[in-house]
Formats: structure tokens, sequence, C-alpha cells
């Protein structure tokens, strides 16, 4: 592949990260909302759901936890998609600037070389910016999905503390247990889209 | 990049773009617009060369590469069109809608893979999914050949250049006080738009839609009553003027 289709693949792949991560955001903006109306649920239902309470703000954390993600690969992917945007440009320059016909003996030859070096220097340097802000950007994703495992625990757990309730609330507070194991399984689907938006490009 | 919906009925949508917080100073500040119906997407005046990160993940949340079909340039103005040889990597089978006389311009900004479509000065209608949008003619305002987006179920107008103002970054999406906006906005009109004939023919001419909204590639939205008032104060400016700033 060429250095210019590398680019071009990257600022493409790495849009679509930052779209799969706005996405998850928007779902963990309803975990928060869900997370808030289990609070005021558990208050209602008293001390029979008193655990549940505590479940609430593991909830709210895990919901601030994936916004903050997404906040933070947004910006990664924007700079990254600017650099690889450079990137691409850079290439496409250098490759014009190779086609230039010299006379023999030339002096044009000698002052096009130290361009030709100093935009070529440039280009490495940001195949190096891409490469480490590549591998900042796969960190934080697998760091995400890793602590959203948490997801389904919670899930698990609530159901255990709504069976504890009284059974008129019983039936809210598993609702709630299924909406945060939707919510996570939602999540880390779009984690797992942006991960392999990722897996092919090589720097 | 923000972004604003303009208009949502069913999967008839129009988005608009812009207000980059991130957006280097010196460059100024655009709207870029994008309508979707029925999984086909339009990009309107996509944007300069410097705004294409932004604006390309900033699409990506509403759409998908695939279903962006079409690029519209209004004309061939830098700031309108100059990320073309990078939408040109993303988007390998889609269209250029553009007046016709701007095709062997544009094609400087770099154009392998996406096709040409000319737009006759005359104008023409674009099927988008099941929506009709018109290429209205705007010619001379302020480029000799250019073109605005009408959308007859949105009621939106998409005029270019005409209507553009040198905002804020931070100001309001839509003009909230006509008579504040006008010093944003005579300058350039005067300075830009050579032709007296060719403005009041198009104030005739868009006098005829239904218009709701009005939507200019730089600066405040026009909307509702603002469109009249904005079309008036338009049919008494004497343009065409190079000293009068």
């Amino acid at each position: 592949m060429s250095q210019e289709n590398n680019a071009a693949d990257t600022f493409i792949s790495v849009a679509q990260v930052a779209s799969e991560l706005f996405k998850a955001q928007s779902i963990a903006e309803e975990l928060s909302i869900t997370s808030k109306n289990a609070r005021a649920l558990a208050v209602r239902a008293g001390s029979t759901a008193a655990g549940f309470n505590e479940i609430t703000r593991f909830i709210e954390g895990l919901s601030k936890l994936t916004i903050e993600a997404a906040r933070s690969v947004n910006i990664i992917a924007i700079s990254q998609t600017k650099i690889a945007a450079n990137l691409f440009r850079t290439g496409g320059f250098l490759q014009r600037l190779s086609r230039v016909d010299y006379h023999p003996d030339d002096v044009q030859k000698n002052e096009i070389k130290p361009i030709f070096v100093k935009v070529d220097t440039n280009r490495k340097l940001l195949e190096r910016r891409i490469s480490s802000s590549l591998r900042e950007l796969i960190e934080r994703l697998d760091e995400t999905k890793m602590q959203l495992r948490a997801t389904q625990v919670v899930s698990v757990v609530s159901r255990v503390e709504a069976s504890r309730a009284s059974e008129d609330f019983q039936d809210s507070l598993n609702s709630v247990a299924d909406k945060v194991s939707s919510a996570g399984s939602r999540i880390n689907a779009h984690l797992e889209t942006a991960r392999k938006h990722l897996t092919h490009l090589q720097y | 990049m923000k972004a604003i919906s303009l208009y949502h009925k069913g999967n008839h949508q129009w988005l608009c773009f812009g207000r980059d917080p991130d957006k280097d100073e010196k460059i100024i500040d655009t709207n870029q617009y994008m309508i979707m119906n029925n999984g086909q997407s339009i990009i309107l005046d996509p944007g300069g060369i410097e705004l294409f990160s932004q604006m390309l993940t900033s699409v990506l949340r509403y759409t998908t590469l695939d279903e962006i079909t079409a690029l519209f340039a209004s004309h061939q103005d830098p700031d309108i069109i100059s990320s073309l040889g990078l939408w040109d990597q993303c988007l390998p089978k889609a269209k250029l809608y553009s007046p016709y006389i701007w095709e062997s311009f544009l094609t400087h900004f770099g154009m392998n893979n996406i096709q040409f479509h000319g737009i006759p000065d005359e104008g023409s209608d674009y099927q988008l999914g099941n929506a009709k949008l018109q290429f209205v003619p705007a010619h001379y305002l302020h480029s000799s050949g250019n073109f605005n987006v009408y959308d007859k179920e949105a009621k939106i107008l998409m005029s270019g250049d005409i209507g553009a103002a040198l905002d804020e970054d931070d100001a309001p999406f839509f003009v909230e006080d006509f008579d504040a906006h006008i010093p944003k906005m005579e300058f350039f009109h005067r300075r830009w738009m050579p032709s007296n004939k060719a403005k009041d023919d198009w104030i005739a001419s868009v006098r005829k839609l239904d218009i709701e909204i009005m939507a200019p590639q730089h600066g405040g939205l026009f909307k509702g009553e603002m469109v009249e008032k904005f079309l008036n104060w338009f049919e008494r400016l004497d343009v065409g003027i190079a000293q009068n700033k």
C-alpha cells in the first residue's frame, strides 16, 4: 500500500472510531438517566432495596467512565485524523516533487533537494506521531472495554437485589438491570467495531 | 465542530455543522450542511482542506461513507471545496454536483475517483432518496457560476455566500437581532457581489419559494421573519462597490 493510501485509510478509520465512540457516549448518557431513575426507585422501595441504592452509584460511575472515554478518544481521533490528512498531503507533495524533471547539472536540483529532505523528515515525524497516537487510541479502547465488563456483574447483582425488594418494586428494578445489561452490550459492540477499524492500520 | 439539526421528519433530515472551537483563527468560519434521506446523504459545500478532519469525524456520527452519495459545491472557492482531494479518497463512488463551468478548475483540488456532474446554468433537480432537491441559479452572487440548494419539503434554502456574515466563532446558529447582524454582512455583500441586476433577479426568483430557513455558508442562519427581513435589506443594498467599506 502506498504511503498516500495508508494515510487516507488512517483518517477514514480513525474518523469511524470517533463515530462509534460518539454512539457509545449517547448510550452512556441514557445509562446515566437510568441510574438516576433507579436511585429514585430505590428510595421509594425503602429499606428492602437499600443494596440497590449502592448499585446505582456504580452504574453512574460506569456511565461517567464511558462518557469520559468517548470524549478523550474523540480528542485523540480528531488529532489523529488531522495528522493523517497532513501525512496524505505531505506524501502527495513528495510524490509530485520526485516527478520534477531536471536538466543534467541543473542548479534547480540543488535547490529542491533540501526541500525534499525537509518535507521527508516532516513526513517521518508525522508517521511516528501517528504510530504513537494509534497505540494510545488502542490502549484507551481496550482499557474502556475492560472496565465495562463490570456492567454484566452489575446487572447480575441488580437482579439479586431486585429479588430482595418488596414485590411492588421487583419488576421495575429488574427492568433497570435489563437496561444496564443492554447498555453494556451495546457500548461494548461499538467499542468492538471501533477496535476493528484500527486492526489493519500499520505504521 | 458543533452540529445542529435544522429539519427532521421521518427519514428526511438536514444538519448544519460549524462553529468549530478548535479552528485556526486565521481560517474563516464556515457552515457545512448535510441532507439525509432514506440511506442517501449529500454534503453541501463540504468546506476547506483545513476543516476536513473535523467534518469527516462529524458527518460519520450521523451517516456512513457508503451512504454519502454526493457532494455539492455551490462554486469554486477554497473555503467551499478545497477538501475535495481528501473526500476523493473517502468517497470513491460519490458524485460532485457543481456549476459546469468550474469542472476544469475544481479538478485542481484533486479528483481522481469522484465523478463530476456539471449543473447547467438554468439549474436542475436532484433526487436524494425520496426527496427532490432543486439547484437554484444564483450566478454572480458572488461567483460567476453559482447555485443554491432548495428543499421544498423542509422549506430550506441553502444560499451559499448570499446572507453570509463574519460572525463570532461562538455566535448562535440563528440570527436573533437582524439590525445588529447588518454590520457583519454589509461590507461582504457590497464588495463580493458584483451585480445589482443579478441580485434583483435572484431576489425575484427566491421570493417565489416557500422558505422557512435561509442557510448561508458563513455566519447566522435566517429563520421565519428573518428571511424576509434579509431579502428586503438585500434588495435595498447597492452592490458591486469596492471603495465603500
